[in-house]
């Protein structure tokens, strides 16, 4: 317990200054099973229990850096040195991606960064993707746990925020907060560019267990809502964008009578099973969410079920009339992605409900290709001029860096963490090699990014070729570096596309403080709300349909009534209250 | 008069004796009855046969298809736009060849180990002489019905130092209860006492009777077992990934079952994509996905003839009491 002469700071001869991190118990529990480090302690300054360690401060700007356009919020090139000799190997546990990261240890990132900051890292690979490649299995990761077998740190290992802060307050992982505010001056500096990011996701005890990842990803805040048209189709009908439900419904009576695709078997309309109708139609009635929040929203900071308001039936109405229409069938509730995309790139669909185009059509880089005909239909306003976008300001974060209590020299991983932070190693994890025969490099003078200000980079290709990069696994993509990538605007590159199908939702958007936050769930709750929304969820998606598609009539009184009933029976208001409480109970 | 039967009374265009010159006259006449039966017997497994038989020749047609093709969905029996791309990109693909290796490799020891260890528990089980012979057997099944999870049996591989080894993937459930089962009621009916006695008579002691008579009359049986524990050890993954790290160790399956993972296009994740590169992601996915069910079937198809006919000997009789 003495012997904590030898953090590599003192090392490094930092200046000494602020914030002591005492004899506190925090430090006990970090420091707590320090065993004495092999570098010893070869110079004499001594920051034991009682003096104080300095604060690292953002290193020099590089010399090797781009130009910045001006607001440029993000991460900038920076340099910085070892500030351990590696004389002792860590154990870390990484996902097994074949694709991207190859071998982890001859991967070009991993010995690029244990050039820059000293730390010698042992890696294990485990997989982690279910077959689907969508879901998560961390079946081997919890044997590992469960049979103690840990290593000093996981990273990039997709536990679910629940899990961290739950492992978290057992003890198995150690909280960060005092070492982010000593050895993390780039997560700090992020900090402060995203002041909801510390309590994004922190655990319920309000500590912070893991090292925060963040990508402001400006077309995903709109993708769960997006719809599509047909631009080609409205252009041979020699008809005009809608910009209101009854248009919209004359549009697809139109796309059904006039037969653009010339198949004789046009769909007007299409969505499916993943590519839900409500997010987009709702919120012509009223403010709806994306699936991911169960149609949980705030009003005057309560939360509120949208699928029992009596706008909600509105909605159901109106649906109700394209489906006398003909215009909506049972398969726009029931089609799988595999059936979406082979209409879509039968040309049948006039309209769709999609996250991408690319789940309605081949994407190619050929320009002019049919996909490139899909363009954005921005939000409808309703009979009640509601005219709102399914839009989520939450950030998209993560926790991909974890320390654990088998691991001695914490420190030393907030550092290694925070040195992947800065510009020039986002890039090397996510691009690969950097310059001319490599696959990324810093934008010239005059090339313009998604924004249309100056560039900050490009790449060649994504993801990088395997054994270069990490890809996405420690991310910083703040605003600046996602708008600062170049896109040629002859070619451009599908983030343009993606950007620029997103603007059209952004003025529509529901207020910030009506937006319901990332919620994390105790153990005990969390039970509950899955027990509870497990029955709610088909309940309402099924109703949904059934409404619409006339087998329960949506103005026949009882039929709503009973639809009430039945939810009031599956325990909506618990729903809605322990979603209320947790949300109050969010550390601040 | 049962031919006439089976035409309508009456009918003038039938030649009553039409369908007995059809018939070999030296053949037994199947009654009417029979005959019906055999048609809908005929019918139902031709159904069945085709309900079997339809995904294995469109996953074929896929593999070999445009990919394009099918996601237009356009293939759904013979391939569209021929090619061999996947099956190229699969032969590329790092880890596959040793993958194949491997796995041959596991199917092979996990094969003769089960076996082994099956016939010797099954014929000991078999034999009348052996004291605590229902308490043994009572005690193999108990595993079947409390089985320990997926931590403990972790728990158990590490401390015996076999985690990241060969050894991990073979040796647990190396033996199934259901298998010493089926193997020890055919002892039981096929090996009978008296055999035994004649041998003693003979002076051959009990290793002797194993080795010369008892294992010589029961090659079906142990026909069963070889297939069996192949086939499950040729399409095991979870005890691969559960307990492996090396990837130079992994069975094919793993391999495979990796490879689409990694080519799958998430959707969350593909800003910063440039489009060539999600294109060619999701069309390498979208082959990739039926060859790779070809290439795990493949082996298993061609050793299933060659063990057929044991096949229904054996595990026949061995299921009846």
């Amino acid at each position: 317990m003495s012997d904590l002469t030898s953090t590599p700071l003192t090392r490094r001869r930092v200046l000494t200054a602020t914030a002591g991190i005492g004899a506190s118990a925090v430090a006990a529990t970090w420091l707590g099973g320090c065993s004495p480090s092999s570098d010893g302690s070869s110079d004499g300054n001594n920051p034991g229990n009682d003096s104080t360690v300095a604060v690292k401060e953002l290193g020099p700007e590089a010399a090797d850096k781009p130009l910045y356009p001006d607001g440029y919020v993000g991460a900038k090139a920076r340099d910085y040195k070892p500030f351990t000799d590696g004389s002792k190997t860590f154990k870390v546990v990484g996902p097994q991606n074949t694709t991207t990261i190859g071998d982890w240890t001859s991967n070009h990132f991993s010995k690029w960064i244990e050039q820059r900051t000293g730390m010698k890292v042992e890696y294990q690979a485990v997989l982690t993707t279910a077959a689907d490649g969508t879901t998560q299995d961390l079946t081997k990761i919890n044997a590992m746990i469960a049979a103690g077998d840990l290593p000093d740190a996981f990273i990039g290992i997709p536990f679910s925020p629940a899990q961290i802060s739950l492992y978290g307050q057992q003890g198995l992982f150690q909280p960060l907060d005092d070492l982010i505010k000593i050895y993390a001056p780039e997560l700090r500096a992020a900090f402060e560019a995203y002041p909801e990011l510390p309590t994004t996701l922190k655990s319920l005890d309000g500590k912070t267990y893991g090292f925060k990842a963040l990508s402001d990803c400006y077309h995903c805040k709109a993708s769960d809502g997006r719809a599509w048209v047909r631009q080609d189709y409205l252009d041979s009908m020699g008809a005009s964008m809608p910009t209101t439900t009854e248009e919209l419904r004359e549009l697809l009576k139109m796309f059904k009578a006039k037969d653009p695709s010339g198949t004789g078997k046009m769909v007007p309309l299409a969505a499916g099973k993943q590519n839900r109708l409500d997010p987009y139609f709702m919120n012509s009635f009223l403010e709806t969410p994306a699936p991911t929040y169960g149609w949980m929203t705030l009003a005057d900071g309560k939360v509120r079920f949208t699928a029992i308001q009596p706008e909600w039936r509105e909605g159901l109405r109106y649906l109700r009339t394209l489906y006398d229409d003909g215009t909506l069938t049972e398969s726009t509730f029931t089609a799988t992605p595999e059936e979406l995309l082979a209409l879509g790139n039968q040309g049948r669909i006039g309209m769709a409900r999609a996250y991408y185009q690319g789940m309605i059509t081949d994407l190619s880089d050929k320009p002019g290709d049919t996909w490139t005909k899909w363009v954005p239909l921005p939000p409808v306003k309703g009979p009640a001029g509601v005219q709102k976008s399914c839009w989520s300001d939450n950030l998209l974060t993560g926790i991909p860096l974890l320390i654990t209590n088998k691991c001695t020299n914490p420190e030393l991983f907030v550092q290694w963490g925070d040195y992947m932070l800065e510009l020039t190693a986002q890039l090397m994890s996510y691009g690969g090699d950097k310059g001319e025969n490599g696959n990324w490099d810093w934008a010239k003078e005059g090339e313009t990014g998604l924004n249309g200000k100056q560039a900050v980079w490009y790449n060649k290709k994504y993801p990088a070729p395997v054994g270069q990069g990490w890809g996405q696994i420690l991310y910083y993509f703040p605003k600046g570096f996602r708008e600062g990538q170049r896109s040629d605007t002859s070619k451009p590159n599908y983030e343009k596309y993606l950007y620029d199908a997103t603007t059209p939702y952004e003025q529509y958007k529901p207020a910030r403080e009506n937006q319901l936050p990332t919620l994390i769930y105790d153990d005990a709750t969390a039970a509950e709300q899955s027990t509870l929304s497990a029955a709610v969820t088909p309940f309402v998606t099924q109703s949904l349909a059934e409404f619409a598609t006339g087998k329960k009539d949506v103005n026949d009184n009882a039929a709503w009534q009973g639809y009430l009933d039945a939810l009031d029976k599956m325990g909506i208001q618990q729903l809605v209250d322990l979603t209320q409480k947790t949300y109050e109970a969010m550390p601040k | 008069m049962t031919v006439s039967a089976t035409t309508t009374p009456g009918d003038p265009d039938v030649d009553p004796r039409g369908p007995r010159r059809g018939t070999a006259p030296s053949r037994i006449r199947d009654s009417r009855v029979d005959q019906a039966f055999h048609r809908v017997n005929l019918l139902v497994l031709g159904v069945f046969t085709l309900m079997v038989l339809y995904p294995l020749v469109y996953v074929i047609s896929a593999s070999v298809s445009e990919p394009s093709a099918l996601t237009r969905g356009e293939v759904w029996l013979w391939p569209v736009g021929l090619n061999v791309d996947a099956y190229k990109a699969i032969w590329e693909s790092p880890g596959l060849v040793r993958g194949f290796a491997n796995s041959v490799a596991y199917t092979i020891a996990g094969a003769v180990i089960g076996t082994a260890l099956t016939v010797l528990a099954g014929y000991v089980l078999a034999r009348n002489e052996l004291p605590f012979r229902r308490f043994l057997t009572l005690f193999l099944l108990i595993p079947t019905m409390l089985s320990a999870g997926i931590i403990p049996t972790y728990l158990v591989v590490r401390s015996l130092g076999m985690l990241n080894t060969p050894l991990a993937v073979i040796l647990p459930g190396a033996m199934s209860v259901f298998n010493v089962l089926i193997t020890r009621t055919f002892y039981q009916m096929n090996v009978p006492n008296e055999l035994l006695e004649a041998a003693r008579v003979d002076g051959a002691d009990e290793f002797r009777f194993f080795a010369r008579i008892a294992v010589p009359l029961s090659f079906p049986i142990i026909a069963v077992n070889m297939l069996f524990y192949g086939v499950a050890q040729w399409n095991a993954w979870f005890g691969a990934f559960l307990y492996l790290n090396d990837s130079n160790l992994f069975p094919l399956q793993l391999v495979l079952r990796e490879l689409l993972t990694q080519s799958q296009v998430d959707p969350s994740q593909i800003s910063g994509a440039d489009l060539g590169e999600i294109t060619k992601k999701k069309e390498l996915f979208d082959k990739l996905k039926y060859a790779m069910i070809v290439v795990a079937m493949i082996p298993p198809l061609i050793a299933y003839p060659f063990v057929q006919k044991h096949f229904v000997k054996g595990a026949l009789i061995g299921a009846v009491k």
